[in-house]
């Protein structure tokens, strides 16, 4: 079962797109997991893009984050969830890998939380600008989560 | 999508019983709720029932560890119950099962 579709770039915008997600994962009869890692996929990403990608430029009604989401198995077991945005390049994957997991409450900051989370849980994570956009693709797996 | 927090009663420390997702639209209104909660400078332990949470983003994740910081000084600490293993996941992969306390049920909160 595969989704397409474009929401604002904008903070409900992603609020729309979270709830169309959901509705889509609930009807294929996605496993747990799989909903969680590809709506934690999309709020991470989007969140980054309306916060970084128009840091510079207001986002107008043409500035939308187009979303692809593709299932695979029945039930089923693995996916690719694929944004894409027209805002400036920006390669979520290019910040350093987060540094301070280890260190103490206190001392910690939070940037970067989401995209280290997603580089953990992806099976695979790509990026590439192409066109005047960014492109980012996550491949997800089905799998123990006390693995 | 909404998120519900709910007080439960008759702990000697606040106990929050969560329900819902917490993503970047309704970590707002957990963090108004704690933020109620730790403005009283007595309270030391914090716990949140999280049996009826199946999504928490790094929005959650930075709301939790607001509570942390805040009751860090105190000698205090954040106790998290039933969390699910998706969640648990999330935590640990973040580094946040070193500092907050998880119990299978709110009971074992103390």
């Amino acid at each position: 079962m595969n989704i397409r579709f474009s929401v604002p770039a904008t903070q409900e915008g992603i609020t729309q797109g979270a709830d169309q997600i959901t509705s889509f994962l609930e009807a294929a009869h996605a496993p747990v997991q799989l909903s969680y890692h590809l709506g934690l996929a999309y709020e991470e990403l989007a969140t980054n893009i309306v916060k970084y990608g128009y840091e510079y430029k207001q986002a107008t009604e043409q500035d939308v984050i187009l979303i692809s989401i593709e299932l695979s198995g029945t039930p089923p077991d693995a996916s690719q969830i694929r944004i894409e945005d027209h805002s400036h390049p920006y390669n979520p994957f290019e910040q350093p890998p987060q540094s301070d997991i280890e260190s103490a409450a206190e001392d910690r900051a939070i940037g970067g939380l989401g995209i280290h989370l997603l580089r953990k849980l992806a099976s695979h994570v790509s990026y590439e600008r192409h066109d005047d956009k960014n492109i980012t693709i996550l491949a997800f797996k089905d799998q123990d989560p006390a693995l | 999508m909404s998120l519900q927090i709910e007080r439960v009663q008759g702990k000697e420390f606040p106990c929050l019983l969560i329900n819902g997702r917490i993503d970047t639209t309704t970590s707002a209104d957990l963090q108004k709720s704690l933020e109620d909660v730790l403005a009283d400078a007595a309270v030391k332990k914090l716990a949140l029932d999280f049996s009826a949470v199946q999504y928490v983003s790094s929005a959650g994740l930075r709301v939790l560890l607001m509570a942390v910081k805040t009751l860090k000084p105190r000698g205090g600490s954040v106790v998290l119950a039933a969390v699910s293993a998706e969640v648990q996941q999330v935590l640990k992969i973040s580094g946040f099962q070193s500092f907050l306390t998880l119990v299978d049920t709110l009971e074992q909160a103390g």
